[in-house]
């Protein structure tokens, strides 16, 4: 990490993070364990196949987990402030206004009864005192700075394309200036092209008006261009963290590695495409020691039996692998 | 066939509150079935002649009190009990045997046949169940065939609609293609292997039409239109006895309303009670 | 109620809708029609008796289409091509009794009070279903739900006669808070706008006739509205339900809005399955009410069809049915329009 991010003040500070889902088959331990920190102006990303947990880690942060699911242990603190305290009633104002978050399907996150423009409207007067023209400004202006002409401004969702949609999630997560922006897997449902575009707008957004931002996708490529610091998660916990040069280099846990090796790299000419064997883990009961060790190959004795604890090296990096 | 009924019995092991609500429905319904089937031993008296004293209240004698023309309350309502059983029975088959074979062609046939026997179901299928009814039974005049023939032909729709539905969604399964593959016909198609997959819902559609037979039934004897009197029906007695309200003879009409609905009740929960069992996803909610 | 992609226009929804309705009233006149026919013996002699005169039965034949002018029978397929004539051009024939008034005059005049019953135990059904079926979904799961979800079950299969007789018991004879039976005290008379007394009265002013119309209201409504409320309940909730699992409920949550907020949105989503659906609810609800009538002596359509029946009325009956018919048609093409209007993605 480079030495001005270490200044950097940390603002959300997740630690022991257990959340779980009970199930007819079973108790689904979707984040199990996870320690991880988020400094102002970052840009955090974080990786994983589905039911790795990272979606559910960003709801977590949100407490929106919905019942039965539940945080077990743990603790977040985001800005000082202990969130699983928080009462309902003041969990709910943070919302919104310190944290903003981006939904992955932009054909069912907006009200289908609701102009667009009354969305953005509505949250800016129920967290501000804008009476109502001032938010019918202000919001002009969001939609103008996401790409999104006044001209639409009384259109229903219905009318938008995906990436449009998706633009005015993006306009609704910023409105009122949040701390943190959580944007879980905000191009997953879009086509290739607009999910480019779409990234490079949360991007130069993000560089615009210096927020914090956890993405949160299964697209390993998509996150090592653009964001500055990764987590790779892998069922529920947090396999490995660092940089991007650092992890991008020289990726430690070999999750991460077959996982870099898998992606499709158009600079590396003449590179093998190859894939990780093996099946998903079923969170309900994984596998025993390392999650990893049925599908690594550099499985030792150690991994099937025992856990591996985090390691944190020197460099800031952290990995939870037996190799290190 | 075996096979389809194991796993709708399997399905029947307790699961949440599907079965409780079923358990109740079925110890009501069976109550009633019961008590009518029974009727001849658990009444002395005929319900068609005088019994006792005229609108006598509740007794030790007349556990349910005496009509206006001294008939037992109670004996009318077991007997009762047989007449809009049988009428219900009766007209349940006859739509069912009309329904759902015309059910299954329409929707095996599909095309334009397909179209125009849905047109002709789906307008009868809006109109009041009730007023049909009444219109065919006062055409028909009185009786026991042609009130269960009266209501059979509002609720055809009903087991048309059902066998029809599941008729398509099953056509197009692979092990139906399997089976045509193998050069069945039509019809062996039809009855041998569509027919049995729809056994689960089929057992739901029924109750619950029952339980709306029922109340059709009570309807038109209520109007007059079902048996003819003096034979004992529900509907009718609570037509009779309405007059003597303001005067305090509650008894006239409480315990053959009471009837009606347990009946309905008990068929309603038996259907719900296996609706829940039989769709996975409903039991969620 | 099919699925409308904003490809369709809300034009061409309208003309396909309402010309759908045809084919509806068509069956269900042939239906009528056949019924008619199937009474045995002969429906002349029975209204005339036995001994009236030749040409008195073969006027009354040719009145009911059965023969042509010169007094030939009419094959069946002629017989029903007169009866389509007629119906359209609003002939309905004459009653078979007393006054031998046109079937169309005499329903009309009965038809209002019916309507009146209808909208009001309409509007009870939806408080009390919508009430129920909301709480229901809010508190998922909980008892609340249970027992709430026990009663709409159960509720639609509360015989209506009975349940209104319950409530004369209790309300009119022992407590002696409302009228028994009946519309309006007897004596009063309401000035004719529209025939819905309540609406009638409050437009001419007459304050008595009013308060009557009211507490006459009162029972028969509730009987009606109560045993069709349990369908409404189980509508909401399932709407409700749908609708608070959708991600754009789980986004403004995201934002933080309040959670009345979340509920008003998320109401307004789930309302518009439930209109739909209300359309189909019309026949219940005129089943409905045809026996809350003849439970409260409430002078309308019920009423009238009871008496007529006794009598063996059949043109009466005949028109009475057509007339529902029509009614149900026309009811269901204005939700259907309606739901057009409310749901914006529709209309755009």
């Amino acid at each position: 990490m480079d030495s001005e991010e270490i200044k950097s003040e940390t603002i959300l500070e997740i630690e022991g993070l257990k959340t779980y889902y009970p199930t007819s088959r079973g108790m689904v331990k979707a984040v199990d364990d996870v320690t991880l920190n988020v400094h102002r102006s970052e840009f955090l990303g974080v990786v994983g196949e589905s039911g790795s947990g990272k979606s559910t880690l960003g709801f977590s942060v949100l407490r929106l987990i919905p019942p039965p699911g539940r945080i077990l242990d743990g603790s977040i603190q985001f800005e000082g402030i202990d969130i699983l305290r928080l009462s309902n009633e003041e969990m709910r104002r943070l919302r919104g206004r310190k944290f903003g978050m981006i939904f992955q399907d932009p054909m069912t996150s907006l009200d289908p009864l609701l102009r667009i423009g009354e969305h953005i409207i509505e949250t800016l007067c129920l967290h501000s005192d804008m009476s109502k023209k001032e938010a019918k400004t202000r919001a002009t202006e969001l939609l103008d700075l996401v790409g999104i002409g006044s001209e639409r401004f009384d259109d229903y969702p219905h009318q938008f394309s995906g990436g449009m949609r998706q633009r005015v999630m993006i306009a609704l997560a910023i409105c009122l200036d949040p701390s943190l922006v959580i944007a879980d897997e905000p191009t997953t449902a879009l086509d290739v092209i607009v999910q480019a575009r779409i990234l490079d707008l949360i991007s130069s957004l993000r560089k615009k008006y210096g927020l914090t931002l956890m993405l949160i996708s299964h697209d390993l490529a998509a996150v090592i261009e653009r964001c500055d610091t990764l987590a790779v998660m892998y069922a529920g916990q947090i396999v490995e963290y660092g940089t991007r040069r650092q992890i991008g280099k020289e990726p430690l846990h070999p999750y991460t590695q077959g996982l870099l090796k898998s992606t499709p790299n158009v600079r590396l000419v003449g590179a093998k495409a190859s894939f990780i064997t093996g099946p998903v883990p079923d969170m309900t009961q994984p596998p025993l020691g390392c999650r990893f060790h049925p599908r690594c190959p550099h499985a030792m004795e150690a991994c099937r039996t025992t856990e591996p604890t985090v390691r944190r090296l020197d460099d800031n990096r952290v990995v939870r692998c037996h190799l290190y | 066939m075996a096979l389809e009924f194991s796993k709708l019995l399997s399905r029947l092991v307790p699961r949440g509150q599907g079965f409780g609500v079923l358990a109740a429905g079925s110890i009501v319904v069976t109550l009633v079935i019961i008590l009518a089937l029974f009727a001849p031993y658990l009444t002395p008296y005929d319900p068609t002649s005088t019994a006792g004293p005229s609108l006598h209240p509740p007794s030790t004698e007349h556990p349910m009190g005496t009509n206006r023309l001294g008939y037992d309350v109670y004996s009318r309502v077991l007997y009762g009990g047989r007449t809009i059983l049988i009428v219900v029975i009766l007209s349940t088959l006859i739509s069912m045997i009309a329904g759902i074979p015309l059910g299954l062609f329409s929707g095996y046939r599909g095309g334009a046949v397909d179209r125009s026997i849905s047109v002709v179901m789906d307008s009868i299928y809006v109109f009041p169940g009730l007023i049909l009814a009444i219109a065919m039974a006062a055409a028909l005049g009185p009786g026991i065939a042609n009130t269960a023939l009266s209501i059979a032909i509002v609720y055809i729709p009903t087991y048309f609609k059902m066998a029809r539905g599941q008729t398509l969604s099953m056509k197009e399964q692979t092990f139906v293609e399997a089976v045509r593959a193998l050069g069945a016909k039509s019809s062996t198609l039809m009855f041998t292997h569509i027919l049995p997959n729809i056994l689960p819902t089929l057992t739901v559609v029924f109750s619950l039409n029952v339980a709306d037979a029922v109340l059709t039934e009570a309807g038109l004897s209520f109007f007059g239109l079902s048996v003819p009197a003096p034979t004992p029906d529900w509907g009718y007695d609570l037509r009779a006895g309405q007059p003597f309200l303001p005067s305090g003879y509650w008894w006239l009409i409480t315990f053959p309303g009471l009837m009606i609905i347990a009946l309905a009740i008990g068929f309603s929960l038996i259907g719900e009670g296996l609706n829940e069992l039989t769709s996975p996803w409903t039991a969620k909610r | 109620m099919c699925e409308i992609g904003n490809l369709v226009s809300l034009r061409t929804f309208i003309v396909t809708r309402t010309l759908l309705t045809i084919p509806t009233i068509l069956v269900l006149l042939t239906l009528v029609f056949l019924i008619m026919r199937v009474m045995p013996g002969d429906p002349v002699l029975s209204i005339v008796g036995m001994h009236a005169s030749e040409e008195h039965i073969l006027e009354l034949r040719r009145e009911l289409g059965l023969v042509d002018e010169s007094g030939n029978p009419r094959p069946l397929y002629l017989q029903f091509l007169n009866y389509l004539i007629n119906v359209f051009r609003g002939d309905l024939g004459r009653s078979l009794i007393w006054g031998r008034r046109p079937v169309l005059v005499e329903v009309l005049d009965h038809l209002p009070a019916t309507i009146e019953l209808t909208i009001w135990g309409f509007l009870v059904s939806i408080a009390i279903g919508l009430l129920a079926g909301v709480l229901s979904a809010h508190k998922r799961g909980t008892v609340v739900d249970q027992s709430l979800r026990f009663y709409s079950i159960v509720s639609y299969a509360l015989f209506i006669p009975w349940v209104g007789m319950l409530l004369q018991m209790l309300f009119a004879v022992e407590l002696g808070l409302l009228p028994v039976a009946g519309r309006i005290e007897s004596g009063l008379y309401v000035e004719h706008v529209t025939g819905l007394y309540l609406l009638d009265s409050l437009i001419t002013s007459d304050w008595r006739a009013f308060y009557s119309s009211l507490h006459h209201l009162v029972l028969p409504s509730v009987t009606l509205g109560i045993v069709i409320s349990g369908i409404f309940s189980r509508l909401s909730r399932n709407s409700m339900l749908e609708v608070m699992s959708q991600d754009f409920i789980t986004a403004a949550r995201a934002r933080g809005l309040p959670e009345r907020v979340i509920l008003k949105h998320a109401l307004k989503n789930a309302f518009i399955p439930i209109l739909t659906m209300m359309g189909l609810q019309f026949a219940l609800l005129l089943t409905g009410a045809i026996l809350t009538e003849t439970t409260f002596s409430w002078p309308g359509m019920g009423s009238f069809l009871l008496e007529r029946i006794s009598y063996r009325d059949y043109t009466t009956l005949q028109g009475s049915v057509v007339i529902f018919a029509v009614m149900i048609s026309l009811v269901s093409l204005i939700v259907d329009l309606v739901y057009a209007y409310v749901d914006p993605r529709i209309r755009f």
